[in-house]
């Protein structure tokens, strides 16, 4: 499934640039350090984009369906033709 | 009936300040866990803090405490705190190390005291942040 596929890939990411920041820590390299803990906020926020626009699409999957259902249930014809 | 909060200046600067509180009582904690140990706990270069809320009414940036957990001359676990509003959380550190990364999370209330639990990035279950899983985290490093 794509979500595990790229749940995968998020964590592969953030396991190189985490060992990059641990490194440049121990270094004490002050610049290298924080752009690479940039890098892995931006990876999380893509991970995190991509997430919530899957959860949107899934909420209004959801919602249509009731509403459908709830439209396909309808007796009143009043009620109904709004 | 729920309490309504104002989010203004005065309230993005009290979770600020409650923010850096809880960091310093966690590296304390650690600290206190470390004694008689072959480890040794030093601050570390600062980070920046400068996310959404502060920009949202006006409050400059700030820095937060890290630290270094030495074994000998060699860091062996970094505490670099990530962010305070992190979605599902009341803060979020980071604990790296040049074998693995992982993520501390407090998931207590705002202005609660704090209730760490620690994340790996494989699970979504996160673990108890209690002494003997530090030492564990630090046997890993």
């Amino acid at each position: 499934m794509i979500f595990d596929e790229l749940g995968k890939i998020y964590n592969e990411i953030d396991a190189i640039y985490l060992q990059a920041e641990a490194k440049a820590r121990a270094k004490g390299f002050r610049k290298k350090e924080a752009e690479y803990s940039r890098r892995r906020e931006l990876n999380d926020h893509a991970y995190f984009l991509f997430m919530f626009t899957r959860l949107e699409d899934r909420i209004r999957e959801i919602s249509n369906n009731l509403i459908d259902k709830k439209n396909t249930n309808l007796r009143d014809w009043k009620v109904r033709r709004i | 009936m729920q309490e309504t909060i104002k989010i203004d200046k005065a309230h993005v600067e009290k979770q600020i300040k409650d923010w850096k509180k809880r960091i310093s009582s966690l590296y304390s904690t650690l600290q206190d866990w470390l004694k008689g140990t072959k480890y040794t706990l030093k601050s570390g270069a600062k980070v920046t803090m400068y996310e959404e809320p502060m920009s949202l009414v006006d409050i400059k940036s700030t820095e937060v405490d890290t630290v270094d957990i030495y074994r000998g001359n060699r860091i062996v676990l970094s505490f670099k705190p990530r962010g305070l509003w992190v979605i599902g959380t009341n803060g979020r550190i980071d604990i790296i190390s040049l074998k693995k990364g992982y993520i501390l999370v407090d998931v207590s209330n705002q202005f609660k005291p704090p209730h760490w639990k620690l994340f790996n990035g494989e699970s979504t279950n996160g673990n108890e942040f209690k002494k003997q899983l530090f030492f564990q985290l630090l046997r890993n490093s």
